[in-house]
């Protein structure tokens, strides 16, 4: 027993001691992705998430001089690319701003498949102009968070769940992104859409009382309400409307908690 | 003064296992809202006729409550019946042990309060029909007060004690029990324990009942001290234990079922003084409860899952009875307590994810009341009872998980407070020797259930619907009538009364279209919601006759009906019932035959409540007993052969109509020193 109680205090004064050294300015309490330095200047590129994965990514970036300055007012802006030899492209984003609270460039990528031998993946960050290109493996998720399809209008559309996820049981924000593929290189947010929903669970064919349709928010976000009654497998069916007229009938994320 | 001779007080005639039969004491009847099942004697009574008819500790709770006039039980298996009394069941009656609230753990109404005492736990059973200064809690249709035995301070027998044997043919059921006491001039204990098992039964023509056996053990610690004079301690302890109980009638079974029942009483009791006895308890109990599907066949189990509850109760009550003028007594309870139930969910489809949701989000029942009855005679022949209690009654959700839960289902604050009010009015009338008028009147409402409030897909088998509580519920309300006559010369006892519940906000399930309901097989989702009105009235008469010293005649019959504002047929109502027994008594020997009637139940409605008609039947029991005395003990035998010509049946109020039990031999052996 007291054997057991010397180790954990130990740790603890390890623990405690790794902390002190980390301490900065300010604390980024982000998981770092990749780190790069070019004309003096650090970038680095940090994630909500442990890791990048298929789906919407919060994805942040920080600037600091040589001297340890941070940068808060550069232009900064992403640019992903799947390089699948034959041919690239890129994928529906969220362009950085400046988030004075947590200190952070804050953007989004939503990547359309994982990193596979098909193809891998790079974001190129630009900084005032000077462009660096972080190579990131992105991991498949065993869930569905985004999905694409081809409407009645002939137009491909992405629709991805927005992370962070923090499902509860109960009543949830619903957050989800609309970007049509313009070109392979361009997917500008959709605000054209009218969202009906319901969730169901397939491994029960049950739904769930007490939804709210997601509703426009702006920059091609849509905010409802899920009612999760249970834990476990979700289904979350669309039907998207553009001015009364049938885009699609039914399209499907999947999620797991 | 000793309320019990003034309450009509109904003795056990029969020790015959099933066949035990109230039956009226001479002493005048004046509450009528209210009877006392006497199930153990005090062992200081030197009337050996009154220890005999105690004797009969084996016959279980379940059985010893059906027996009651007026009392049905709600069924789902061989174990663990519900009460229901008057068609009233549920949140509408009012279950105490000792004065002690308690609550079962399970979603799927399994564990009634009931099914965690035995007949060897207690003195008696006080049954109220409405609302008297014998319950511990707003009520509406009345309810059960389970009397623990206390052990007695100087008794003439230092040591006393019973050890029993039973035996049942009919699912192989076995039991034993023994209970011992020790008394002192200011100190005494009784310990008592019983252990019941029993394999699955057989319905009348052979057919085996898969699913229907149950194991259990229950054992009490009961003591008192006498510190000085007039003051005393009171400590009580039950622990009851059942396991691998099946549930023919609902979808799981039950692994185990386990309560622990503690309370410590503190009374002063002094002589010629105004003050007859005050009163005060503390007391907790805790009820683990867990469902259990894996011994079912594939076929009937889509998903596997676990559904474990938990219900804590802490509370306590003090009680002071004055008697004023040898006229006039003055009941003052204060009491209170807080109810916790947690209830969930697991399942695990194959080749998916396990699903994981409270099915009671965890609940919190606050109670706060106070009662105050006085009851005075009027001249020889008169006596009034009139009461008020108030209740201050909170409801809330105490986890966060619980409260994000219910998040989805209901919009708005999911706490609740309300202020009950119960008035009631009772009187007797002597007009001469032979006969008396009695009438009451009451005022009555509860608070809707945890389960009505904030239940969570919980699946009804009755209707095949999954419900989903109500936070917004209103508190149903009643007013309740009642009146009737007794009358009794030389060899004839004739008793009939009739009696009313209008109510306002009556309970029950209204089906949500879209719901999707979450049991496989579910016919949808029902919410509780109030109905403007019902009413719910009935009819009891009994008549015994004794034209021999040795011969008893006895004839009880109850018929009930009700209806909502929409004049669909209540729920639970069971249709007009008749019991009619020969008993005789000679010497040391008891025989009695017993024939029992229900007729068909077709006021019914499918469409509202899901319920299906039940057709009549009837059956025929006997029995025969003997007692012999050996030195200072008492050897008592007990055969009996119930439903005689192994009818296949069942009453309206089995659930799923799961035929009942075909022919049965039960033994009952039992020595009392």
């Amino acid at each position: 027993m007291n054997r057991m109680f010397s180790c954990a205090l130990l740790c603890a004064l390890i623990f405690a001691g790794c902390k002190k050294e980390d301490v900065k300015p300010v604390e980024i309490n982000k998981n770092k992705i990749a780190e790069l330095t070019s004309d003096k200047t650090t970038i680095t590129l940090w994630s909500e998430k442990a890791g990048l994965t298929t789906g919407y990514n919060k994805l942040y970036v920080s600037l600091k001089e040589d001297n340890g300055k941070e940068i808060s007012n550069a232009a900064v802006s992403f640019m992903p690319m799947m390089d699948m030899g034959t041919m690239k492209h890129s994928s529906p984003l969220e362009q950085p701003l400046f988030n004075s609270t947590l200190r952070l460039y804050e953007g989004a990528v939503v990547f359309t498949m994982p990193t596979s031998a098909m193809g891998s993946w790079q974001l190129d960050v630009s900084v005032n102009s000077v462009t660096v290109s972080f190579p990131v493996t992105i991991n498949s998720t065993t869930q569905k968070h985004v999905a694409s399809f081809v409407g009645t209008d002939e137009n491909k559309y992405f629709i991805s769940l927005v992370s962070p996820l923090q499902w509860k049981i109960g009543l949830n924000d619903l957050d989800i992104v609309i970007n049509r593929q313009a070109s392979k290189m361009d997917f500008p947010a959709d605000d054209g859409f009218t969202v009906a929903f319901f969730p169901e669970m397939p491994s029960m064919e049950h739904g769930s009382p007490n939804n709210v349709d997601p509703v426009l928010k702006g920059n091609g976000h849509y905010l409802g309400k899920v009612n999760y009654t249970m834990s476990g497998d979700w289904r979350l069916h669309f039907k998207l409307k553009k001015n009364g007229i049938v885009i699609k009938d039914d399209v499907s994320l999947d999620i797991l908690f | 003064m000793d309320y019990t001779k003034v309450i009509i007080c109904f003795l056990l005639c029969m020790p015959g296992a099933v066949l035990l039969r109230a039956q009226e004491d001479t002493l005048l009847r004046s509450v009528v809202t209210l009877q006392e099942v006497i199930v153990q004697q005090d062992g200081r009574l030197h009337n050996s006729r009154e220890r005999k008819q105690g004797a009969d500790l084996q016959v279980p709770t379940d059985q010893l409550l059906e027996k009651i006039s007026g009392v049905n039980m709600i069924r789902r298996g061989n174990y663990a019946w519900e009460p229901a009394i008057r068609g009233l069941n549920a949140g509408q009656i009012n279950v105490t042990i000792s004065g002690m609230a308690i609550f079962g753990a399970c979603t799927d109404r399994m564990d009634p309060a009931s099914s965690y005492i035995e007949p060897n736990n207690l003195k008696s059973v006080a049954v109220s029909y409405g609302t008297n200064n014998e319950s511990y809690g707003s009520t509406i249709g009345g309810g059960f007060n389970f009397k623990l035995k206390q052990p007695r301070l100087n008794s003439e027998k230092r040591f006393s004690g019973l050890a029993g044997l039973g035996f049942e043919s009919n699912a192989d059921a076995l039991q034993t029990l023994a209970a011992l006491e020790y008394s002192s001039k200011n100190f005494a204990v009784r310990g008592n324990g019983i252990f019941r098992k029993a394999g699955n039964y057989a319905a009348g023509g052979g057919s085996r009942i898969d699913n229907s056996q149950y194991a259990k053990w229950n054992g009490g610690l009961s003591a008192v001290y006498r510190f000085s004079d007039h003051h005393f301690i009171y400590t009580d302890y039950i622990q009851d234990e059942g396991w691998d109980i099946g549930y023919p009638a609902l979808l799981m079974d039950v692994a185990f079922a386990r309560a622990k029942i503690a309370s410590v009483a503190y009374r002063y009791q002094p002589h010629s003084k105004n003050l007859h006895h005050w009163e005060t308890k503390l007391y907790f109990n805790t009820i683990d409860h867990a469902m259990d599907d894996t011994k079912r066949p594939k076929d009937q189990v889509p998903v596997h899952m676990d559904m474990p509850g938990t219900s804590r109760t802490t509370g306590f009550y003090s009680e002071a009875l004055w008697t004023f003028d040898n006229a006039h007594h003055l009941t003052v309870r204060l009491n209170g307590y807080r109810n916790r139930l947690h209830a969930e969910m697991t399942m695990y489809p194959e080749g998916a994810a396990s699903m994981f949701m409270l099915t009671i989000p965890d609940a919190q029942r606050d109670v706060a009341g106070l009662d105050i009855s006085h009851k005075m005679h009027i001249g020889q022949n008169a006596e009034i009872v009139a009461g008020a209690r108030a209740d201050y009654t909170g409801s809330s959700l105490y986890s966060a998980e619980g409260k994000q839960l219910f998040s989805g289902m209901h919009l708005g604050n999911l706490g609740r407070s309300t202020l009950l009010y119960n008035i009631y009015l009772n009187g007797a009338y002597r007009m001469n020797n032979h006969a008396q008028l009695f009438a009451g009147v009451a005022r009555a409402m509860r608070s809707a259930t945890l389960q009505e409030m904030y239940g969570f897909y919980l699946f009804n088998r009755s209707d095949g619907f999954d419900y989903i509580g109500n936070p917004g519920l209103k508190n149903e309300a009643s007013c309740n009538l009642s009146t009737g006559a007794r009358f009794r010369k030389s060899i004839v006892a004739i008793e009939g009364q009739v009696f009313a519940y209008f109510f306002q906000h009556y309970i029950a399930g209204m089906q949500v279209p879209g719901y999707s309901a979450m049991t496989y097989g579910a016919r949808g989702v029902k919410r509780y919601g109030n109905i403007s009105s019902a009413v719910l009235y009935g009819a009891e008469a009994n008549i015994e006759v004794k034209p021999l010293s040795v011969l008893t005649l006895k004839s009880s019959n109850t018929y009930i009906h009700g209806q909502d504002v929409n004049s669909n047929a209540l729920p639970l109502i069971a249709p007009f019932k008749s019991v009619n027994t020969l008993s005789v008594n000679w010497k040391e020997y008891r025989f009695t035959g017993e024939y029992e009637y229900a007729a068909a139940q077709r006021h019914i409605s499918s469409t509202f409540y899901g319920e299906l008609s039940s057709p009549s039947y009837t059956i025929v029991n006997l029995a025969a007993g003997k007692s012999i005395p050996i030195k200072s003990t008492l050897l008592d035998l007990s055969i009996s052969l119930t439903n005689l010509f192994d009818r296949n049946y069942y009453t309206h109020l089995d659930i799923l109509k799961i035929p009942r039990l075909g022919r049965n031999l039960t033994v009952h052996l039992t020595l009392q020193f």
